[in-house]
C-alpha cells in the first residue's frame, strides 16, 4: 500500500513536470501561431504579386513588339520617301542642266541673230534677203528655247511642290516618336510596377511589422498612366493600335460624330421652337444630354445582355456614378429614336475619324 | 489667328506647328500640359486650342472642362488631337465640350479639315 502510494506521487510529480512544461512550451507555440497567421496573408500577396506579374509580362512583350513594328514601318515609309527625294533631285539637277543648255543655244541663236542683223546693216544690205534665215532664228527662239524653258521650268516647279509635300509626309511620320515613346512608357512603368511590388516583398522580410507595410503598400498607387522617363509620359498603352488602323478608327469617329450631332440638333429643333434652342443648332454646340440618355440607353441594353465583357462593366459602373442623380425617364420617344439608328454597343471598340466626323458635323 | 498647341511631346507639338505653317497660319503658342496651357491662356490672346489628351500635371480633358468652366475663355475652339480613339473616349470628350476630334497619326489634310470644320462652325 505504501509502495503504491509512492507510485503515485511519483506519477503525480511527473504530471505536475509535464503542466509546468505545458506552461512554459505554450507561448512558443503562441508566437508560432501569430507567425503563421501573420505569414500567411505575405505568403498569399507574394503568390498574387508573381501572378499578376506574370501577367503583365506577354503585355509588355507585346508593346515592345508594336513598337518594333510601328517604327520598322515608319522607318521604312520615310526610307521610301528618301528614295522618292532622291529621284526627284536628280530630276531637279538634269532640269537644271537642261536650262543651262537653253541658255547658251538660247544666246547664240541671239547672237547670230545680231552678227546677222549686224553685218546686213552695215554692208548697207536688204534685210529682206535675209529674212528666211531671221524668222528660222525667231522661229527657234520662240518654239523651241522658250518652250522648252517654260516646260523645264513647270515640271521643276511641280517636283518641288512634290519634295515640299514628302518632307510634311516625313514630318507626319514621325508622330511614330510619339506613339512609340507612349508605348515605350507603358512597359516602363510596368516595369516599375513590378520592381515596387518585388521590393515591397523583399522588404517584409525583413520587418517584423506586417500591418505597417500593408499600410505603406495602400500609399503607393501604379494606376496613373504617367511614367518618369527622361521627362515624365502620359501614355495610352493602346497608342500603337491606331497606326495600324488610324485611318479606319478615324472614319468610324468622323462617323459617330457626324450622326450624333444631326440626329441630336434634330431633336431639338423639334423640341424647343425658341430663338434660343435654333441658335444653339445653328451655333453647332453639341448636345450632351442626348448623348448621356444614348449612354444610359445602352448602359440598359447591357443589362439585359450576358455578354458584357469587363471593360464595358467598368464603363457602365463609371457612367452610373457620374449620373447617379439623373433620371432615365429624361429619355424621350425621339431620342430613343435616335438610339435605335446608333450602335452603342462595344464602347470600348476603336473608333475612325469618319465616326468622329459623324459626330462633329 | 493664335493657336495654343498642348502636348507633352515636344515632336508632336514641332508636327502641329509645322502642318499649321503649311496652312497658312504663324502665330503659335506651346504648352507641354494643361496646367502649362490654362498659365499661358492668362497671359496670351488665343483664338484656337489644340490639345493632345494623355498628358502629365493636367491631362487633356481636364484642361477642356477647365476652358468650358472658366467663362473669358469658355468661347475658345478646341480641337482633341489624340491616340485614344474608343468610343467611350469619344464620348467623354463629347461631354467636355471639345469642338472636334482627330486620331493620331493624322494626315495634314485630316487636321486642316477638322480646323476649318470647327472655325466654320464657331463663325455660324
Amino acid at each position: 500500500m505504501k509502495k503504491n502510494l509512492k507510485e503515485m506521487l511519483d506519477k503525480a510529480n511527473e504530471l505536475r513536470a509535464l503542466f509546468v512544461f505545458g506552461q512554459r512550451v505554450i507561448p512558443f507555440l503562441e508566437e508560432i501561431f501569430i507567425f503563421v497567421n501573420d505569414i500567411e496573408p505575405l505568403l498569399e500577396e507574394i503568390n498574387v504579386s508573381i501572378a499578376e506579374n506574370l501577367k503583365k509580362m506577354p503585355s509588355a512583350t507585346k508593346q515592345l513588339s508594336k513598337v518594333t513594328e510601328a517604327t520598322e514601318l515608319a522607318t521604312t515609309e520615310i526610307m521610301d520617301i528618301l528614295d522618292n527625294l532622291s529621284f526627284k533631285t536628280d530630276v531637279i539637277s538634269q532640269n537644271l542642266n537642261s536650262l543651262r543648255v537653253i541658255k547658251d543655244e538660247h544666246h547664240q541663236s541671239v547672237e547670230r541673230l545680231l552678227d546677222i542683223l549686224h553685218k546686213a546693216i552695215q554692208s548697207n544690205e536688204n534685210l529682206n534677203d535675209y529674212l528666211p534665215e531671221i524668222s528660222s532664228i525667231v522661229g527657234l527662239i520662240k518654239e523651241n528655247h522658250l518652250e522648252k524653258f517654260d516646260n523645264t521650268v513647270t515640271e521643276t516647279k511641280s517636283i518641288l511642290d512634290s519634295i515640299n509635300m514628302d518632307s510634311s509626309s516625313i514630318m507626319m511620320s514621325l508622330q511614330v516618336q510619339d506613339i512609340t515613346s507612349q508605348q515605350l512608357a507603358a512597359v516602363n512603368h510596368l516595369i516599375e510596377a513590378v520592381q515596387g511590388k518585388l521590393i515591397h516583398i523583399t522588404e517584409k522580410f525583413e520587418t517584423t511589422s506586417i500591418d505597417t507595410l500593408m499600410a505603406q503598400e495602400d500609399n503607393v498607387s501604379y494606376n496613373t498612366n504617367v511614367s518618369k522617363m527622361h521627362r515624365a509620359i502620359a501614355f495610352d498603352p493602346d497608342a500603337v493600335k491606331t497606326t495600324a488602323e488610324k485611318e479606319q478608327m478615324q472614319s468610324s469617329v468622323d462617323d459617330l460624330i457626324k450622326m450624333h450631332k444631326a440626329e441630336i440638333s434634330g431633336e431639338e429643333l423639334q423640341e424647343s421652337a425658341s430663338q434660343e434652342a435654333a441658335d444653339e443648332f445653328f451655333s453647332g454646340d453639341i448636345d450632351i444630354e442626348a448623348l448621356q440618355n444614348e449612354i444610359e440607353q445602352e448602359l440598359a441594353n447591357q443589362n439585359t445582355s450576358t455578354t458584357d465583357n469587363s471593360k464595358s462593366e467598368q464603363v457602365e459602373e463609371n457612367v452610373l456614378e457620374s449620373d447617379a442623380n439623373e433620371s432615365t425617364e429624361q429619355v424621350t420617344n425621339s431620342e430613343e429614336d435616335i438610339l435605335a439608328n446608333v450602335d452603342l454597343e462595344n464602347l470600348d471598340e476603336p473608333f475612325s475619324q469618319d465616326d468622329i466626323d459623324a459626330l462633329f458635323k | 489667328m493664335k493657336f495654343l498647341v498642348v502636348d507633352d511631346s515636344p515632336t508632336m507639338r514641332r508636327i502641329v506647328i509645322n502642318a499649321l505653317k503649311t496652312f497658312g497660319h504663324t502665330e503659335f503658342v506651346e504648352a507641354g500640359d494643361g496646367q502649362e496651357a490654362l498659365t499661358k491662356l492668362g497671359g496670351e490672346t488665343v483664338e484656337f486650342v489644340i490639345t493632345d489628351w494623355n498628358m502629365p500635371v493636367m491631362n487633356g480633358l481636364e484642361l477642356t472642362k477647365a476652358i468650358r468652366s472658366t467663362a473669358s475663355i469658355a468661347h475658345l475652339p478646341i480641337l482633341m488631337v489624340t491616340t485614344r480613339g474608343l468610343k467611350q473616349d469619344i464620348i467623354e470628350a463629347l461631354k467636355a465640350k471639345v469642338n472636334n476630334y482627330v486620331v493620331k497619326p493624322f494626315t495634314p489634310q485630316v487636321l486642316k479639315e477638322k480646323i476649318d470644320a470647327v472655325l466654320n462652325t464657331v463663325k455660324a
